[in-house]
């Protein structure tokens, strides 16, 4: 699967690249994490549970920060399983240009779904993770426009991340992107 | 003796209802799904997610915590409890690299589907969500998917213990000895260099195979005192249980395989020996439960059904008045992880390249074949067995030259076909009778060549393109042992026994096992017109080792060909019996020709008033055996077996007239004309049948299915809605004629038929779409053969 | 667990199920009613286990024993009127329209229901109609003659 995108944040660049690095913000735009560790500096696991009907699926991911530089751009590379549903391997490049006072941010991601999630189709894929990408960033406005400082300290994942190291805070844009697409997806395996 | 023949006429060739539909139509068929066991326990598999990875662990602990979760079993349990796959009863005597295996993966998967772990259950839904909680640990290797990279020095190897990738190599032409080998290539060489006419394709054809309605199940059940009785959806149940006597190491006497009466097709698919039979059957004797295992589509289309995926590298040569010289190929098969018992994938290759040569005379041949493992899954036989890729190749090839030649693609064919029988072929095959050009000109009669070549040149001023393709082909008709043994360590002979009951009734069994072709009528006819009874009077069992005489297989249209002739081998050598008795009881001195059976009677045709109802003499013969003439004990009942001495073929040949819109590059069948040798016909409808569905199948396959693996070697297509399998609406009606020649090798003259019937299809089709396009210049090389691909090479041609 | 009540050829029955299980399996293995077959995994393209869902058909395998709740089923059991076959069944035996027989039922079912809205079908939409069906063995050809024949004996017993 292949997505590549760009989209106009009401919000000046900076901020919008510190918002991606704020795991506490992100958090709140990526629904069912239960729990997020570091393995070492810019390497992650996260485990992100979702309840579809009767269902429950709980997906384990790897993220990897590479090509670092703020605040222009980055990439990440990740794989998660979705356990029975398949598995993903995923490779994001996040580019942001300044345009007047907002930002455009340029996403490219490429994700090789298998198991049962890739025998859905390629179509499939692709449309579910456009519809995705365009609601986190729904989310992910407001947030920004809301708050761009670190969350009141007694939010409960506040706790879970504050320990994050700056440089590994960015896995969670395609990390987002990433869980989405395989919950939805299995979801959609799992009520067939 | 006129009588006698009118009266075997009447079942013989008859168009009989068959004694099958009656339970089937009503619902009332037992196929293994439909088979209960008291307390049995449902199985599901738990199958790789990759193409080629390392298992660095299962977690299993929460599959079995669930309630109602009896057992998980993995491939250690297999590695250490039970032997492995590789057994000498399931090795082809064919020099191959067979790679080792269990009935499990361990240490490795190779294929997308490769069965890591087994769920036991108490019911079937509990056993598919204990399945989803096994946590199986993968690290990816490398995958190879495609064949000819898989030969290539440095690519990834799929068998630590098959270095090279290479399952399978032969030269099937010019001797057994590499010198002779050599000089033929040479030779052959020689006559390329100098011949008028050349053409050189390579010829891919896709992966695809004839997947049954039915898909696969076992049912075992184990007890200490009777060992394992096992339900297998299987061709060959004497084979099969061989296999697991080796495998489990059950004493013989302690295992009996059952093919259940009803099977919804096999085609093949259900030929081998597969690794689940050994799974469910260790899983009942370690629970001493009955277990029972039912695919699913979803496995089905990941693991077998999956045949064809051969590129043909050939080259054929002839003179400008289009006889053909030379036949060169070098062949390349995609056999998957080939880890499936009895044809591991390679046999069908094999076969495809020895009937690469088809019907026509060559001077000389050089055919060589290569067989490369991939991490797909292993080939399963499809009828049309390893030849619809070489049949097409041969058949596309002979259009090319006709039209270079500028001689119709018909005449040349004619021109060029073995004319008179036996025939060895450049191969070694052996072709034993049959009179292939009488079969073809009856095939010219239902088209008016010369009118639709008129036609066609004035459609085409129209901008409408209509064309004509033709192909044909001998298939095999049962399988002598001769080819049997090297090809699957089996014999090929035809057994039945024949039991006479009491009160007139005839039990008939043999021990291959049917999937729809109309044993029990097709035998019950053969009876009927021999003892001079109605089918309906007699019974017949198939499939259970317990319960019939030792055969190889329903494979290769045996039945036709063995099976039918063994039927009749022992009812020959009861009526002997019948008639001594007979004789002797109305003190006269005959022999069994001078007596006829009809219409439930015994007559004495020098004297027809001299005569005794069928009933009653064999009931005096088997209840009240005193007074009995020298020599002779009371019982009616033979066991007979039937060998060909040599391989048997049948010839066919189609045509197909096809319209092609160069707008939208769709194509429509107008018409499909066959013209077919089946020898002496026992029930035309069957026969019918048996073509109407091998012909749909070929079209299937040439057109709309495909087994698509993606670079990673995720199988994409393991549901209908994916792997598309043609529907009534996508296939045309069909027109079948017969010039048939009686079998000279067959005690009545029949031939086994529909195993090989689909290869021609694909041929025929694509010639008559070239044919329609031939202004544009266009030669399809490709399956499968699709719009979207015409439409590239139309207006590629339209510049 | 949810308690049901299906009539199912005509005889009523009363089950408690899980709601999850699938009406095809609902009629194999509670009723062993066995003649309904499973031919795909759940994808509704093979056509084997369709039955008539208040006399219409339908795909077992796509619905819920729950949802056939208080509803009546026919199955190609419940085709003939003891031993008197339905038209259809006897024009499968006498065109040779089953080889392995294991779409049979599901196509049965299907036309039994498609000859009612079309009693004079053209080959063509014969053919149009057994979509829903898929079946490996015959080729469709002997099927599409066997349900001309049923249409025929149909509007002959109609007059």
């Amino acid at each position: 699967m292949e997505l590549k995108q760009q989209i106009r944040i009401n919000a000046p660049r900076a901020r919008v690249f510190a918002a991606l690095n704020d795991p506490a913000l992100l958090l709140q735009a990526i629904p069912g994490c239960e729990a997020l560790t570091e393995q070492e500096p810019g390497k992650f696991e996260a485990t992100v549970a979702a309840k579809v009907g009767p269902l429950s699926a709980k997906f384990k991911g790897h993220m990897q920060v590479e090509d670092l530089n703020p605040p222009a751009s980055y990439t990440l590379v990740g794989e998660g399983k979705a356990g029975p549903a398949g598995h993903a391997k995923v490779r994001a490049s996040v580019r942001l240009e300044e345009d007047g006072a907002g930002t455009l941010l340029h996403y490219e991601v490429k994700a090789d779904v298998g198991g049962k999630l890739g025998q859905l189709g390629g179509s499939l894929i692709d449309r579910t993770a456009q519809k995705l990408a365009g609601e986190f960033f729904q989310r992910f406005e407001p947030l920004i426009a809301l708050d761009g400082d670190a969350p009141a300290a007694d939010t409960p994942t506040a706790t879970a991340v504050a320990a994050a190291t700056p440089a590994a805070k960015q896995t969670w844009g395609a990390w987002y992107f990433m869980a989405a697409v395989a919950l939805a997806l299995a979801a959609w395996v799992l009520l067939r | 003796m006129e009588q006698q023949l009118k009266a075997n006429k009447q079942w013989m060739g008859a168009r009989m209802e068959r004694k099958e539909d009656l339970r089937l139509v009503t619902g009332q068929g037992k196929y293994l799904a439909d088979i209960v066991l008291p307390g049995m326990l449902h199985a599901v598999f738990v199958r790789s997610e990759y193409a080629h990875a390392k298992i660095l662990g299962i977690d299993t602990s929460a599959a079995l915590e669930l309630p109602g979760v009896i057992a998980v079993l993995t491939g250690e349990d297999f590695r250490t409890e039970v032997k492995s796959m590789r057994q000498p009863v399931l090795l082809p005597n064919l020099p191959a690299a067979y790679p080792e295996y269990y009935a499990l993966a361990v240490d490795k998967v190779k294929y997308h589907g490769d069965p890591v772990a087994v769920v036991i259950a108490r019911d079937k839904y509990t056993a598919e969500d204990a399945a989803e909680l096994v946590m199986v640990d993968y690290e990816e290797l490398p995958v190879i998917l495609d064949a000819e990279a898989a030969l290539e020095p440095g690519a990834p190897q799929v068998h630590d213990d098959q270095p090279g990738n290479e399952m399978f190599a032969m030269t099937f032409t010019g001797g057994a000895t590499e010198e002779e080998q050599r000089a033929n290539e040479a030779a052959v060489e020689q006559i390329f260099k100098t011949a008028d006419v050349v053409v050189s394709n390579r010829f891919r054809v896709h992966r695809t195979g004839i997947t049954p309605m039915e898909p696969r199940g076992v049912l075992c059940d184990w007890t200490m005192a009777d060992g394992l009785t096992a339900w297998i959806t299987t061709q060959r149940p004497h084979i099969d249980r061989l296999a697991l006597i080796d495998i489990l190491d059950i004493p013989g006497e302690k295992v009996r395989v059952i093919a259940p009466r009803d099977q919804g097709g096999g085609f093949g698919v259900k030929a081998p020996f597969f690794r689940e039979n050994v799974v469910i059957a260790h899983a009942a004797r370690k629970l001493g439960k009955p277990v029972r295992w039912i695919e699913s589509r979803y496995e089905s289309l990941m693991s077998v059904g999956q045949e064809r995926d051969q590129v043909n590298t050939l080259d054929v040569a002839a003179t400008k008045e289009g006889k053909l010289l030379a036949i060169r190929n070098r062949g390349v098969a995609n056999n998957g992880t080939g880890q499936t018992g009895v044809y591991w994938g390679f046999v069908m290759p094999f076969l495809g390249q020895v009937e690469m040569p088809n019907v026509y005379t060559w001077e000389k041949g050089d055919i060589k074949l290569r067989v490369a493992s991939t991490n797909k899954a292993c080939l399963t036989p499809s009828r049309a067995f390893g030849h619809f890729p070489t049949r097409f190749a041969v058949e596309r090839s002979i259009d090319m030259v006709a039209r270079k030649v500028g001689m119709e693609p018909a005449v040349l064919r004619r021109k060029n076909m073995v004319p008179q029988l036996p025939y060895t072929t450049v191969t070694g095959e052996y072709y034993d009778s049959g009179d292939f050009l009488k079969v073809w000109d009856n095939l010219l009669t239902h088209i008016d060549l010369p009118a639709f070549r008129r036609e066609q040149a004035a459609l085409r001023e129209q901008g409408r393109y209509i064309g004509i393709g033709f192909a044909c082909g001998a298939e095999l008709s049962g399988v002598a042992s001769e080819l049997l043994v090297p090809m699957e360590n089996q014999p090929g002979y035809g057994a039945a026994t024949v039991r006479v009951d009491p009160r007139g009734k005839v039990l008939i069994f043999g021990g291959d096992a049917p999937g729809g072709q109309g044993h029990e009528t097709t035998v019950a006819q053969v009876v009927a017109s021999t003892f001079g009874i109605d089918p309906k009077d007699s019974v017949v069992t198939t499939g259970d080792t317990g319960a019939t005489p030792f055969g190889a297989g329903t494979i290769g249209a045996r039945a036709g060909s063995y099976f039918v002739s063994a039927v009749h081998k022992a009812c020959a050598d009861l009526k002997e019996k019948i008639t001594h008795v007979l004789a002797h009881d109305l003190g006269i001195r005959a022999t069994v020709e001078e007596f006829s059976f009809i219409n439930g009677e015994v007559i004495y045709l020098r004297d027809p008033s001299k005569k005794k109802p069928f009933r009653e003499i064999v009931e005096r013969i088997i209840m009240f055996p005193v007074n009995l003439p020298e020599g002779e004990v009371g019982g009616l009942e033979a066991t007979a077996f039937f060998e060909a001495a040599k391989p048997m073929i049948c010839f066919n040949g189609d045509f197909c007239v096809v319209e092609v819109d160069i707008k939208t590059a769709e194509f429509k069948i107008k018409r499909w004309v066959t013209s077919e040798d089946v020898g002496n016909v026992i029930n035309q409808n069957i026969v019918d049948g048996q073509m109407h569905g091998a012909i749909v199948q070929g079209l299937s396959n040439a057109v709309y299915e495909e087994f698509i693996y993606n670079e990673q070697g995720q199988q994409l297509t393991a549901d209908f809605e994916n792997y598309k399998l043609a529907t009534a609406a996508d296939v045309p009606d069909i027109e079948l004629s017969y010039a048939s020649t009686p079998c000279p090798h067959t005690p009545l003259g029949t031939r086994g038929i529909g195993e090989g019937r689909p290869s021609s299809v694909p041929g025929a089709l694509s010639n008559a779409i070239c044919d329609a396009l031939a202004p544009f210049g266009i030669e399809i090389t490709e399956l499968p053969l699709r719009p979207s691909s015409l439409w590239t090479k139309i207006k590629a041609a339209q510049g | 667990m949810q308690t049901v009540t299906i009539k199912v050829n005509g005889e009523a029955f009363t089950e408690s199920v899980p709601p999850r299980l699938l009406l095809v399996d609902f009629l194999r293995e509670r009723l062993a009613l066995t003649g309904t077959h499973v031919g795909c995994t759940h994808e509704g393209v093979c056509g084997a286990c369709t039955v008539h869902l208040d006399g219409d058909a339908v795909k077992s395998c796509l619905m819920l024993a729950v949802q056939a709740d208080g509803h009546d089923i026919t199955t190609v059991e419940g085709l003939a009127k003891g031993e008197e076959l339905s038209a259809l069944q006897r024009a499968f035996r006498e065109e040779h329209g089953l080889q392995c027989g294991f779409c049979t039922p599901g196509i049965l079912m299907n036309m039994t229901d498609f000859l009612k809205h079309n009693p004079n079908p053209t080959d063509d939409e014969i053919r149009q109609g057994l979509i829903g069906n898929l079946c490996r063995c015959t080729g469709y050809v002997h099927i599409v003659r066997a349900v001309r024949t049923a249409a025929k004996m149909l509007a002959a017993e109609a007059r």
